[in-house]
């Protein structure tokens, strides 16, 4: 294929890898020659080369060669020309390119009387220049590339009396040189020795006859011969383990004496002759064949493969044009080496294979798992675990580093649901502290304790104003009061501890005396009936008791403003900040004033206030001041996940993802979470998704798919990859697919199945690819999907609808109308995007429901009706079935919130702070409020029942739903079940 | 960490030029010069099947994804692509034939949307929604195309060839594939252009000059690595997430496989042996 044209009787090629584009013509005339350099770039649609330099050479050019030599001083080699005088110009090429003044950088004369007819450099020593002329001579330009030493290769000359027409430097041994002469004689010199090693002569010799001569690039002991003679146009290949004869003969195909030889260097199976005849003939000597035969209109002169360009060559004519071509490809027949990859590998999971050129098998390599800090084990343990509460002992009792230890035990508590667990995890023994308060007041409280553990089973109410307070309440809360300001002065007989430090700052008046000092004046209001001013004092002066004690006698407004005076007058932190409200109950306050430091006492005094219902809200906010205040992370996620909110919990946890323990770590934690998480948040689905997907890429990376699967199980059923990622493991050919197709339900095909289209064969003979009345079948799938079973029966209605169309397509199937016609109804899917199976939706039809869908193996209409097309399936139809959700097991349900509330009501009420003092008033207002108002609260129970027997039939429902397969039924997520076997 | 496993006999009579697993690693297909495609059964152990393409070499084949049933494409020297579905055998679906070799073949990843370079430089695309009538041809390069990859979400369609140049292309909406990259960071032929499975922004690229490199596709394209392995670099493979990295070579008619894996930030280095 033609390429570029240009002018010149002979050229040479760049042996530059980055100028491989670049030719060098020699143009003759009668005024001597011009050497140009071409370059072309053949994705521009011009036809001829562009000159970037040229050389003037006062002498016609013979002979042209050009070699990369001694870069640091001609960074683009040496030009070599031979010429008609008898002499050999050197030219830097980059000087002549750059149109330097001074390009020649030597002139060898007094070489031969006639022309050199040959020249070229030893590649492996590109100072040695050999030379044909009237002999065979060697220029060595190292020392002096001015006055190179020149020599001849040895004694006895072989070729006296004729004179030389090529010579060839060995491509791979450097110092043996060949030689032909026109007398048809080919000899080969020792360079080292200095003398002919071998030779031979064409039989049917004659004089005066160009012959052409390559060493082969591969095997040093072959050498090509071409010969112009137009009897036998032969080319030649000899062997020198062979010398009685050539090895290979090419004949009958050059008409004409073939002038010119090139051997590929890109594919050494490849030479190129070009003959008088205007053929170029390209031989494949392996195969002994012709790969490709041009017949040009012009005798050639000269040819050459491009050294660097693939595939290209260049041809001059006898008349000085120069065409750069390219070896006509995709014939059939043989394929040039630089087309056809040697080696390849593929991989699939944990298998390598890969083939080699000299190996006709291919090899399967194996892949071992790798598993750092056994992590992967650990958490295929965590996971075949069944229980929630299993899986977090496992992780309870496993070494951990500090904060994990504390999480999970938090976690603990929170699924526990249990009181004493939680003030445990947060570091406070109801047993210890009330020994030490009995040790105190000399009382035992513990019976007490016993008795709020029978009203454990009691609801609890939801907080009440204190506005409502009763007589009643009112008047525990002052009895307390009192019996506390006793026991401290009854104190002498019991040792005092730390607890004790609160009732030291109290300000008590010592003065016993009512008829003196601040004392009497109360007494005097009293007796004159002035409560307030009683009460007024009586606060000042710190008898807060008895202040509150006349309030109480008093009425309820009075007890209010003289409890908020109390309260707000006090000076001391803790009765300010936690103590006021405790009393007045407003918890969300304490969350915003408690000492950060001390936040599970704040806890745990929530807890323990009958505002627990709020709990879950104010350890949202302790979390979020840590957040906001300290951007303490651990105990912000402490806070968050006694607030169970997996939201929170996992803004956290994503951000410790840094190395493959954390992200595990978080992974754990969030899988039990997530079950106790109180909201169901978009937010938690789509980190929680990332953090699986990345979880499971580094599985998959050490080759444990079975980790990879586990996790994948947990992801949110509208994370389109870990859908595609499970169907991938669950049905991948890799060492775990036994045991997760054992433990795992079969993940439905998470894509859309299309049909493929029948194409056109184009540009060739039309012929049957298949019998055409052979039915065709659907090949097996995996998993039939409710979506296509639409997608048939839409497509066997659009067929019936569109008898026309159809047969339209039939008569016409090259009509772009029909296509049309077909198509138009549908918008064809946007390729470039991935269709997603529509999301699932949460709840499976009722079993028994009649499917609207048509029996199931309803074939698209068979290849032979419609011998060229397929219809297209109809994209838009929105399914009515969901592809199933994956999973393992049924899960429990999630967490309904109003369940929720009535399991927290029916087991938080555990009170054991009781005992400690300033707490025990407030337990026992809770106690008779309890009381009071069970009679309210069995509305509420019956009502709860109701809630929950609801909720136990949506549970049952689900479960019979699940039963029926397919689909499962599409379930949010949880953990998968123990490995059926292990 | 890769020990030697069986041996597939692959039934090919000359050279072996391209190797494909299937989505699911259970079969795995190979083509050749003998102008076959051989499918084996890697769990049985078996070849499943033998299916005459052409008499002239292979030189690239490709899966279809799963969703399509059992789909293979190649594309021959003499310049055919072909199309074939299982069925009950083999059977052709679709061909187009080109004037000049073809030199590589890819469905874009989940779609029946064929890429395919040749020896002019031309990438032609086949689109399984126009019956397999083609989409777009255009010259993409000077020369010979080597070497193509889509990206994962097939957004991005990389080609290389033997005018040394990587050439990304961008495919938005139904428009005409756009240039997005020139990559001219090698200095000779470049055979091969793979795109990290999980990352659109990651390159690699192997020719003669025997260098693989690691291309970030960003703004510009940066070279994040350059590994020398001194020999001509044919093909390249990922495994399926991209922390193994097969680098397929040859140098002076010796054949190299050497694998590397993945560090930090796109780097890949030597894996330990054992």
């Amino acid at each position: 294929m033609l390429l570029k044209t240009t002018q010149g009787n002979m050229s040479v090629w760049s042996n530059l890898k980055s100028q491989s584009n670049l030719l060098v013509t020699a143009v003759n005339d009668q005024w001597g020659s011009q050497l140009q350099f071409n370059s072309f770039n053949l994705g521009q649609k011009n036809t001829s080369t562009s000159i970037i330099g040229t050389v003037t050479s006062k002498d016609a050019v013979s002979c042209l060669a050009w070699e990369n030599f001694a870069p640091e001083t001609y960074p683009m080699g040496l030009v070599a020309a031979g010429t008609t005088e008898g002499y050999v110009a050197l030219y830097d090429a980059n000087s002549a390119i750059n149109q330097e003044e001074e390009s020649c950088v030597s002139i060898i004369d007094q070489l031969y009387e006639g022309p050199v007819t040959a020249i070229e450099f030893n590649e492996f020593k590109p100072n040695l220049i050999a030379l044909g002329g009237q002999d065979v001579l060697i220029a060595d330009i190292v020392k002096d590339i001015q006055n190179p030493s020149v020599f001849g290769p040895g004694n006895p000359n072989l070729h006296e009396d004729s004179s030389i027409t090529a010579v060839s430097w060995n491509k791979k041994i450097l110092h043996i040189l060949a030689s032909a002469s026109q007398n048809g004689l080919t000899g080969v010199w020792d360079l080292r020795n200095n003398k002919p090693i071998f030779s031979f002569q064409d039989s049917s010799a004659v004089s005066n006859k160009k012959v052409s001569l390559l060493w082969n690039p591969e095997i040093p002991t072959q050498i090509a011969v071409a010969y112009d003679d137009e009897r036998a146009p032969e080319l030649q290949i000899w062997d020198l383990r062979n010398p009685q004869g050539p090895s290979i003969v090419f004949s009958q195909v050059h008409r004409s004496g073939i002038n010119s030889l090139s051997w590929c260097p890109n594919d050494h199976s490849l030479l190129l002759t070009g003959g008088r005849d205007g053929q170029v003939v390209c031989w494949n000597y392996k195969t002994q064949s012709v790969v490709s035969q041009e017949q040009l209109d012009f005798e050639i002169a000269d040819l050459k493969w491009s050294k660097r360009v693939t595939s290209v060559y260049s041809i001059s004519s006898v008349d000085g044009q120069t065409s750069i071509r390219s070896l006509p490809s995709g014939k059939e027949g043989y394929a040039p080496k630089w087309l056809k990859p040697p080696v390849g590998s593929a991989y699939a999971f944990d298998q390598l294979a890969s083939f080699k050129e000299n190996n006709s098998a291919i090899q399967t390599y194996q892949i071992g798992k790798s598993d750092p800090d056994n992590i992967f084990e650990s958490f295929n343990a965590f996971c075949s675990v069944d229980a929630e509460q299993n899986r977090i002992q496992l992780e309870m009792e496993k070494q951990h580093d500090q904060q994990y230890t504390q999480y999970w035990k938090l976690i603990n508590s929170v699924q526990k649901e249990d009181k004493k667990e939680y003030l445990a995890t947060l570091g406070f023994s109801v047993q210890e502290i009330t020994q030490q308060t009995e040790n105190y007041t000399g009382k035992r409280h513990a019976k007490k304790d016993d008795q709020n553990k029978k009203k454990n089973q009691v609801p609890q109410r939801p907080a009440i104003d204190f506005a409502t307070i009763t007589d009643q309440d009112a008047d525990s809360f002052f009895n307390d009061l009192t019996n506390q300001s006793l026991n401290k002065q009854q104190q002498t007989n019991t040792s005092r501890n730390q607890d004790v430090e609160i009732f030291q700052s109290e300000q008590v008046s010592k003065n016993t005396n009512w008829n003196v000092g601040v004392e009497k004046i109360i007494k005097d209001n009293l007796i004159v009936g002035n409560y307030e001013g009683a009460i007024d004092c009586a606060l000042k002066c710190g008898r807060s008791a008895e202040a509150l004690l006349l309030a109480y006698s008093q009425s309820k407004e009075i007890f209010e403003q003289t409890m908020n005076t109390f309260l707000t007058t006090q000076t001391d932190y803790f009765l300010k900040n936690v103590l006021k409200h405790i009393v007045l109950k407003h918890p969300d306050e304490i969350a915003k004033n408690y000492e950060l430091n001390t936040w599970k006492e704040c806890a745990a005094m929530v807890l323990n206030s009958d505002n627990t219902g709020q709990f879950h809200k104010i350890m949202e906010q302790v979390g979020d001041r840590f957040i906001a205040e300290r951007k303490d992370e651990f105990n912000a996620l402490q806070c968050y996940i006694l607030a169970m909110n997996g939201e929170k919990c996992i803004k956290i946890l994503v951000n410790h993802n840094n190395s493959l323990k954390e992200l595990t770590e978080a992974i754990k934690l969030l899988i039990v979470i997530q079950e106790y998480s109180l909201s169901e948040s978009d937010v938690f689905d789509r980190l929680f998704d990332g953090l699986i997907l990345k979880f499971a890429n580094y599985a998959i990376q050490h080759n444990q798919y079975l980790s990879a699967a586990y996790a994948l199980n947990f992801s949110s059923p509208d994370c389109q990859r870990a859908l595609e990622l499970l169907d991938l493991l669950y049905k991948g050919n890799h060492k775990d697919r036994n045991i997760i197709q054992k433990i795992m339900e079969k993940p439905a095909f998470p894509f859309k199945y299309e049909q493929i289209k029948m194409g056109i064969v184009k540009q060739t003979q039309a012929q049957p690819v298949h019998a055409p009345n052979q039915p065709v079948s659907r090949p097996t799938r995996p998993a039939v999907n409710q979506h296509q079973h639409q997608e048939d029966h839409n497509v066997r209605q659009q067929v019936q609808q569109n008898p026309n169309s159809n047969a339209a397509a039939m008569n016409n199937p090259f009509g772009p109308n029909v296509a049309k016609v077909v198509d138009d109804p549908v918008p064809p899917p946007n390729r470039r995007q991935v269709q997603k199976p529509a999301p699932p939706v949460k709840t499976a039809p009722p079993p028994n429901q009649p499917k609207k869908q048509e029996p199931q193996n309803i074939q698209p209409p068979p290849f032979v009706q419609e011998p060229f097309r397929q219809e297209q399936q109809p994209q838009t139809v929105p399914p009515t079935q969901p592809p199933p959700k994956h999973h393992v097991a049924p899960p429990p349900p999630p967490p309904q919130p109003q369940q929720f509330q009535s399991n927290q009501q029916q087991t938080l009420p555990q009170q054991p702070f009781q005992q400690q003092q300033h707490q025990q008033q407030i337990a026992q207002q809770q106690q008779w409020q309890q009381e009071q108002q069970q009679q309210n609260n069995q509305q509420q129970i019956l009502n709860q029942r109701a809630q929950q027997n609801a909720v136990q039939e949506i549970k049952q429902q689900t479960q019979q739903g699940k039963g029926v397969p397919p689909p499962p039924a599409p379930q949010r997520r949880g953990p998968p079940p123990p490995p059926k076997k292990q | 960490m890769l020990t030697e496993s069986l041996q597939i006999n692959s039934g090919h009579s000359s050279m072996i030029h391209d190797i494909k697993y299937d989505y699911y690693g259970d079969k795995l297909a190979s083509c050749g010069s003998d102008g076959y495609i051989n499918v084996y059964d890697v769990s049985k152990k078996q070849q499943v099947a033998q299916i005459k393409i052409r008499d002239s070499p292979l030189f690239s084949l490709s899966w279809s994804h799963p969703r399509f049933g059992n789909v293979i494409a190649t594309s021959s020297y003499d310049g055919e692509i072909s199309i074939f579905k299982e069925q009950k055998d083999w059977m052709k679906v679709a061909s187009f034939q080109n004037e000049g070799s073809v030199n590589c073949v890819q469905f874009m990843p989940r779609e029946l949307f064929l890429a395919c370079g040749t020896s002019d430089g031309f990438v032609i695309l086949l689109d399984n929604n126009k019956n397999w009538d083609v989409d777009y041809k255009w010259q993409a390069h000077e020369s010979i195309i080597h070497g193509l990859c889509w990206n994962q979400d097939g957004s991005l369609l990389a080609t290389c060839s033997a005018d040394k140049l990587i050439k990304v292309w961008e495919f938005t909406n139904n428009n005409k594939p756009q240039l997005k990259y020139t990559i001219q960071s090698h200095l000779d032929v470049v055979k091969d252009v793979q795109f990290h499975p999980l990352e659109n922004n990651i390159l690699v690229s192997g020719g003669d000059d025997g260098k693989l490199r690691v291309h970030k596709l960003d703004d510009d394209v940066v070279d994040n690595q350059v590994i020398d392995f001194h020999m001509t670099i044919w093909r390249i493979s990922f495994n399926m997430l991209g922390n193994l990295l097969t680098v397929n070579g040859e140098s002076n008619g010796q054949n190299k496989i050497q694998t590397l894996k993945q560090e930090n930030n796109f780097q890949y280095g030597p894996i330990d042996c054992n």
